[in-house]
């Protein structure tokens, strides 16, 4: 006869195999230098990368409408009611190509709650949109609050007729594309930039400027098929549209019907995390010489009421993408920190090594030291966590 | 034929219906027979039962806490009594408010998740609860209803019914016996289910019907009983029974002219004259009482009517839990829970309001012309809106998983308590149990494993000392006798060799006569063949009598059987002829913890004297002794208290053997004062006790008996040990002062070098007197170096302590002690002492004991152990926590309880400490993000952060995180006073923790924010943008969770690596899933982002500068050194493992 005790296993018995690493002077004080060994490099690499990009970046905020005269910067009338500002600039080095393009926004909250979610994915794909060939179905509330021509504000469509002072919108009429993010699309207009003499210029391209997945997303939409004379008043641009667009003031056209495969759309239409950011215009693959060069920019995009600025940069790119030493600068100093760490242990325990394993290292011990004092000991010890610590 | 008698019954009766607590009141007392006002008599039972009174299902029991119908609403109530559940489910409603930045699905899931596992928990729980209702209700049961035979489920028995019970049968009511297969009545039951005491009892029918054995006799028998209303008192039953033969088989429709004397005389009731026995009427006690839950033993059958059914039962009365005893470290936990809803208030606060301002500033400058606004409507819109998304988001902070964790932590805690085979015992078979029966295994349990971390800071340990700190294996050391020692343990059968030489004088032999008859007469022993074995083994509820009767035999003074009223045993005469004797034992005064004493009251066959044996504590029979020189020599006395003295001296167990004659008259003044208390309904104790002081006196000394009951193993290391972890050990003993000094010497409560101080007073005034000078003594002590001291208090001072209100003077005196001994204690002062000590001090105490008298102290203490000893389980049902023997008392604190609280503290830390970090980085954001509420990470994984991302990695640390190895915990005391005083649970850790999430949000949050710069962050010149973002701060919070986690782990087992790889890739695949599916606006941006470099960049030097400050830390604190120990020296003392082998027989 035997009993069998169940469960006489490691687990059970709380014996599994462990591996107890123990931070020792041995052991540690290695381990602080290598991490300095490691990351100070790594940081230096990263810093003489991100200083070999090479960036010009002029802000045109006040181009047109002046508060102190910038130099290099002129502002010319047109297209429309809006200038053009004109710029002037050196580059002091050959940039290699490729050679990035964007324009920089800054105290622009596309991250705010409200912006982020407010665009019709469905609507951008050309899912499911026109369904009938006649009327475009609702957006969903996705692009609240700015789906429907009625969220515009009063009179942005003065095509639209009025009754005692209200415009009367067909029930089924759309904004497209839909959405706060669409509507505050970036309006100017950056061009080229030509050598000063004229003799050259150096085009910046848009067919990849956006990411894949962007490009596989967006989608020529089919509510052009709507006939011509109802497409007006069934399919509106976003308000701002009939106010910097000029091609779209008037209302859409089964013609004119805005496509949102352009690229440049794409790269707006994914809101930036921080309030200060950049989007990206076009790509020169070619490499541009060092030299004196203009370009316009079609200023029509509002940005100093809410007290942003606006600038374009033209860059060079690293393995850190644009100029940025922070991350280089991170590497080294938490490196030396490391180092300075590893150094103050490595005095301490010169002058004063821990002997491994004594107890007197616990905050109590020597049951022998006599009733008296030990029974203070303890009341001390007693009063609880508070007072010790 | 009565007919009357068919009518419906115009008063109500005890159906166990809804209504029966106001038919208890409203009995009127005027049935068969006068009552005395004052009983309560309040509740009747008729057998037959009346055709009126038939009901089903009156012996339905539902132990369940919920039925199909209240599951929901009980549930939720029990759920949403918490603040925390109701704060997450505002958290989750909070979202139906539209424009918040959370989905209703995703805020509402995790509250569901967690409620979803707190249901199947119950339901799992109840269910089991179910099946054994089920089973309990549905058990087939002979009975006789109406003088017919049948079986009924048992739920469907009613009171009145006669329930037929077969050996070892369980009942399933309470019930009056009628009859049992023995002669004179005699059942024996088991109540392992009421008490847990394996040792049979003896219960009797009602005497005037116990020869109604048979099924044609039994079913003659009417019965009407008054008796108590149903209450849960399991030891005590007063009630009266009625009771009527007749020729044929009762029927309940003749019982009113049976019972009603009015009736009884008209002529309708002529059949009356068919009574062949009675009317009588006969007392009712617990003694002719089975309980629901006993289990017949040793008695072919027996025949019960039923007085109590379902609910009324005394067992289900008891069911009632004692009040649940809440450790510490969760009554710290709930502050600290308040502590962190007044950090999400004061972070929702400052959001909201500057939410408010710069919407308000921008309102009136009406600038920002992208966003929604211009209309005052909109700065309010936006303002509720951030205000509901913000308070969706900041639930977060607290973790909503932990609650479930720390119960599930607690779980594994105590099952690794219950599997460790160091705390087993492998109790080799009892003696009388079959050949080739196995050792059992006792493991130990865990009750109440609310309280594991507690045993990590026990600072007071209240012991018994029976059973406790000894084995409890009663064996008789020695005889006192006529002033000669007879060493019985040495030379087993020297008295009875002694008695046989025929060499003594006549004077001594009739004392020694006497001495051995008290022996087998005067206890409570019952003899039995055990019917494998075929040996003779005598069972009894206390082990000293089982003792004196099997020393007794040693000398071949057998007990050999016993009946209800009569001895049989076999003696030897002075010339060796054995003969058996048969006595009738006419009144048995029973033992309790009042008297002290027991004593029976024989009529000597030969003289026709009656006499009185008197066996129990010294104290109590010497002052009971006759003052008459003649009878008690003052020598004698002198020589027999100096006997005991010298046993208990020797940590012996001593009691006085007394005798006394006793006249005709007063033998039969006390028999009419006896009998009328036994049939008293009210305070029938009480009375009976005043009819034993009648003759309990007067009584002339025979001897003395020794009892040895030996220490456990390693019970002096085991307390020097815990000394030296700094707990003060006080053991409270019910022995006498000069052997619970002894027992404390033994068990090194008193060590060699310590100073023992006594409070011995006879008053109330000199109690305070003598602890003001112990006071000052001791002052003027404290600088020389002494030993420390050891308080020595007896029952009667510590009485004074109590009455004289000088507990803060004991306690003074107390804390100055290294151990105390409390001897000569009640149970009643036992939980006294531990209630002074808890409240006095507020200090963590800790009672441990193994008998009934010890569950006030266990309920008492904060944290009460039972040990499995012989005594009953009564002890071990109402402990947190109980084992084998005493020496796994230091297992359980210094490795399960340290092991307990460390996991639990740090898992507790570590999910406040991941959640504060998770949190607060969104907070961060905020100022980045206009305040506008929108979350920092996409909303899928803030769902599933908590329950999904990083909930293993906390049950790790609970699981399998062990700081110290149980070998240095079970060597370094100073480990365990570390443990208590806080280590694990201080407002450095606290600040730690505080530090770690603020310091690691703002290392993630403005890491990550620097290095995007622009978001110009691709090698192709692109630009990133929100949702790239949010997989960036997402999956760096995880690592650093991670890796802080890492350098909080000591202990690195399999499943470490595994939970952590896990974690990681199901962060990755979820990652990449929600992607797939298109969920939301990620689609495409997750696998950019791991394209680009600058992720895996910052990867490396985030993680590190968050874990930096942590890592100096941990390497700087102390308890690394301990460990470092442990690997170098810790050799020593390791021991072999214990191993609970396979046993082979």
């Amino acid at each position: 006869m035997s009993v069998v005790i169940s469960g006489h296993t490691a687990f059970k018995q709380q014996r599994l195999k462990a591996w107890q690493p123990i931070l020792t002077p041995k052991t540690v004080l290695p381990a602080f230098f290598m991490l300095g060994v490691v990351f100070v490099p790594i940081g230096i690499a990263l810093y003489l990368a991100s200083n070999n990009v090479q960036q010009i970046i002029f802000d045109y905020t006040t181009c047109t409408n002046p508060v102190f005269p910038a130099t290099n910067m002129a502002s010319i009338p047109g297209p429309g009611s809006f200038k053009t500002c004109e710029v002037t600039f050196t580059i002091e080095k050959d940039m290699p190509g490729p050679v990035f393009m964007y324009y920089r926004l800054t105290n622009f909250y596309q991250n705010h709650r409200r912006y982020v979610k407010s665009f019709d994915a469905n609507q951008l794909a050309n899912i499911n949109v026109n369904p009938t060939g006649t009327t475009p179905p609702a957006p969903t509330s996705v692009c609240s609050p700015l789906s429907r021509p009625s969220d515009a504000p009063a009179n942005t469509y003065p095509w639209v007729k009025s009754e005692n002072g209200v415009q009367k919108f067909n029930p089924d009429a759309v904004i497209y594309p839909c959405g706060l993010i669409a509507n505050s699309y970036f309006s100017d207009v950056l061009s080229d930039i030509t050598t000063k003499d004229k003799k050259t210029t150096y085009s910046f391209q848009n067919d990849s400027i956006a990411w894949p997945s962007d490009a596989a997303k967006f989608k020529p939409s089919s509510l052009n098929s709507i006939n011509n004379g109802d497409i007006k008043n069934l399919v509106f641009p976003p308000p701002e549209w009939v106010k910097k667009f000029p091609q779209f003031s008037g209302g859409y056209t089964s013609a004119n019907l805005f496509d949102a495969s352009q690229q440049r759309f794409q790269v707006w239409m994914r809101p930036a995390g921080l309030p200060n950011f950049r989007k990206l215009w076009g790509e020169s693959k070619a490499t541009i010489p060092a030299g004196e060069y203009t370009m316009r920019i079609e200023d029509s995009f509002d940005v100093s009421t809410f007290g942003g600025t606006k600038s374009v940069v033209i860059s060079t790119v690293s393995i850190l993408g644009g100029k940025n030493p922070f991350l280089g600068i991170a590497y080294i100093v938490v490196g030396i920190i490391c180092w300075i760490l590893g150094l103050l242990f490595l005095i301490r325990h010169m002058i004063k090594p821990r002997k491994l394993g004594d107890y007197t290292y616990l905050s109590w011990n020597q049951p022998q030291r006599g009733a008296g004092a030990e029974g203070q000991s303890t009341n001390a010890a007693g009063a609880g966590p508070s007072q010790r610590y | 034929m009565d007919t009357d008698g068919i009518k419906p019954d115009p008063t109500p009766q005890p159906v166990p219906q809804k209504q029966k607590k106001k038919l208890k009141f409203k009995l009127p007392k005027r049935r068969g027979f006068r009552s005395n006002e004052n009983e309560d008599v309040g509740w009747e039972v008729f057998t037959p039962v009346p055709p009126s009174q038939h009901t089903t299902k009156a012996n339905y029991i539902r132990t369940t806490k919920y039925t199909v119908v209240t599951f929901i609403p009980l549930f939720l109530y029990s759920q949403f009594r918490r603040f925390y559940n109701i704060y997450f489910l505002l958290g989750a409603l909070s979202v139906l408010y539209g424009s918040s930045s959370l989905s209703p699905m995703s805020q509402i899931s995790p509250l569901l998740m967690v409620l979803f596992f707190a249901a199947l928990k119950d339901l799992i729980e109840d269910y089991a609860r179910y099946r054994s209702d089920c089973e309990a209700n549905e058990k087939l049961t002979s009975v006789i209803r109406d003088g017919v035979a049948m079986e009924v489920k048992a739920q469907d028995l009613m009171n009145g019914d006669l329930v037929h019970v077969k050996k070892n049968e369980k009942l399933s009511v309470d019930a009056i016996i009628i009859s049992s297969s023995f002669e004179d009545g005699t059942c024996f039951v088991e109540t392992a289910e009421l008490d847990g005491e394996t040792n049979l009892k003896r219960r009797s029918a009602i005497p005037a019907l116990s020869h109604y054995q048979a099924f044609e006799d039994v079913i003659r028998v009417n019965l009407h009983i008054q008796c108590e209303s149903p209450n849960e008192n399991l030891l005590s039953y007063e009630g009266r029974a009625k009771y009527i033969v007749s020729a044929g088989r009762a029927r309940a429709d003749r019982r009113r002219s049976f019972f009603e004397p009015s009736k009884h005389e008209t002529p309708e009731s002529r059949d009356a004259d068919d009574i062949v026995d009675g009317p009588g009427v006969v007392p009712l006690s617990m003694s002719n009482m089975i309980l629901r839950g006993c289990v017949l033993r040793n008695t072919d059958h027996a025949w019960v009517t039923v007085v109590y059914t379902g609910a009324d039962t005394k067992i289900i009365r008891n069911l009632k839990k004692p009040p649940q005893k809440e450790s510490r470290l969760m009554k710290w936990l709930n502050w600290l829970v308040m502590g962190i809803f007044i950090y999400n208030a004061i972070l929702l606060f400052v959001s909201c309001t500057l939410e408010y301002l710069q919407y308000k500033v921008q309102f009136e400058r009406s600038t920002q012309w992208y966003l929604p606004g211009g209309t005052s409507e909109a700065l309010v819109t936006n303002f509720i809106g951030a205000l509901f998304s913000y308070f969706g988001t900041y639930t977060y902070v607290i973790p909503i998983s932990l609650f479930v964790m720390v119960e599930m932590d607690r779980l594994v805690q105590g099952l690794y308590m219950v599997w460790d085979t160091k705390m087993s015992l492998l109790r080799p078979p009892a003696l009388d149990a079959p050949p080739g029966e196995a050792p059992t295994l006792v493991q130990m349990r865990a009750n109440n494993t609310n309280l594991n971390e507690d045993l990590a800071a026990v600072e007071y340990i209240f012991s018994d000392k029976t059973g406790t700190l000894t084995q409890n294996e009663m064996r008789l050391s020695q005889w006192y006798l006529n002033g000669e020692i007879y060493p019985d343990m040495e030379r087993p059968g020297s008295f009875g060799e002694a008695y046989r030489s025929g060499r003594l004088p006549e004077a001594t032999m009739r004392r020694m006569t006497l001495f051995y008859r008290v022996m087998v007469l005067c206890h409570g022993v019952i003899p039995s063949i055990n019917e494998v074995s075929g040996r003779l083994i005598y069972e009894s509820q206390s082990p000293d009598e089982t003792a004196l009767v099997e020393a007794i035999a040693n000398s071949k003074f057998v007990l050999t059987k016993r009946s209800k009223s009569n001895v049989t045993f076999t003696a030897p005469d002075a010339s060796g002829n054995v003969q058996t004797h048969v006595f009738e034992v006419l009144h048995s005064l029973e033992f309790n913890s009042d008297r002290k004493r027991m004593s029976v009251i024989v009529k000597d066959p030969e003289t026709g004297k009656y006499h009185l044996y008197c066996k129990g504590a010294d104290n109590i029979i010497l002052e009971r002794l006759s003052k008459d020189e003649a009878q008690n020599p003052r020598h004698e006395i002198d020589a027999a208290i100096k006997a005991l003295y010298e046993f208990s001296v020797i940590g012996l167990r001593t009691l006085c053997i007394s005798y006394r004659e006793l006249d005709e008259e007063l033998y039969h003044d006390f028999k009419d004062a006896y009998e009328a208390a036994e049939t008293a309904l009210v305070d029938r104790e009480l009375k009976m006790a005043a009819a034993c002081e009648k003759v309990e006196h007067d009584l002339t000394l025979i001897g003395c008996t020794a009892i040895e009951d030996r220490l456990q193993d390693e019970v002096p290391e085991t307390i020097d040990f815990l000394m030296r972890c700094g707990i003060k050990v006080w053991l409270l003993t019910g022995d006498k002062q000069e052997t619970a000094i002894n027992i404390g010497q033994s068990s090194k409560l008193i060590q060699p070098g310590m100073i023992v101080v006594k409070l011995n007073s006879k008053t109330v005034p000199e109690c305070g007197t003598i602890l003001d000078d112990i006071l000052r003594q001791m002052e003027a002590n404290a600088g020389r170096a002494t030993k420390g001291y050891t308080l020595v208090v007896d029952g009667l001072s510590l009485g004074h302590v109590f009455a004289g209100n000088h507990q803060q003077k004991m306690i003074a005196v107390g804390v100055q002690c290294h151990s105390v001994i409390c001897c000569r204690v009640t149970p009643l002062q036992k939980s006294m002492v531990v209630n002074m000590v808890k409240d006095g001090l507020k200090k963590m105490t800790l009672a441990i004991g193994d008998g009934a008298n010890d569950v006030s102290m266990i309920m008492s203490a904060h944290v009460g152990v039972g040990i499995m000893g012989r005594e009953g389980t009564q002890a071990v049902r109402s402990s947190d926590f109980a084992f084998a023997e005493f020496r796994f008392l230091k297992r359980l604190l210094v490795v399960h309880g340290r092991w307990s609280f460390m996991r639990l503290s740090e898992l507790i830390f570590y999910s406040f400490y991941k959640n504060l970090a998770f949190i607060t980085i969104q907070f961060w954001f905020g100022f980045y993000s206009a305040w506008s509420g929108q979350l920092i990470y996409e909303e899928f994984f803030m769902t599933w952060f908590n329950v999904f991302f990083t909930a293993l990695p906390p049950l790790l640390i609970g699981v399998f995180e062990q700081d110290v190895s149980d070998t240095t915990a079970e060597n370094i005391p100073e480990l365990y006073h570390q443990s208590r005083v806080g280590q694990y649970w201080n407002w450095r850790l606290f600040a730690g923790v505080m530090f770690d999430a603020v310091w690691h949000s703002l290392a993630v949050f403005y890491g990550i924010y620097l290095a995007f710069g622009d978001g110009d962050i691709d090698t192709k010149g692109r630009v990133i943008g929100y949702w790239v973002g949010t997989f960036f701060f997402a999956n760096i919070v995880v690592l650093v969770v991670f890796a802080r986690l890492c350098l909080l782990t000591y202990h690195w087992v399999w499943a470490t690596w595994a939970v952590l790889l896990f974690s990681l890739a199901v962060t990755a695949v979820a990652t990449i899933v929600i992607e797939a599916i298109g969920y939301g606006s990620v689609v495409g941006t997750y696998t950019e982002a791991y394209s680009l470099p600058v992720f895996w960049l910052s990867l490396p030097v985030i993680v590190a500068a968050c874990v930096l400050p942590a890592f100096a830390w941990i390497y700087d604190s102390d308890i690394v050194i301990e460990r470092s120990q442990e690997n170098r020296k810790m050799k020593i003392n390791a021991g072999p493992d214990i191993e609970l082998v396979e046993v082979e027989q």
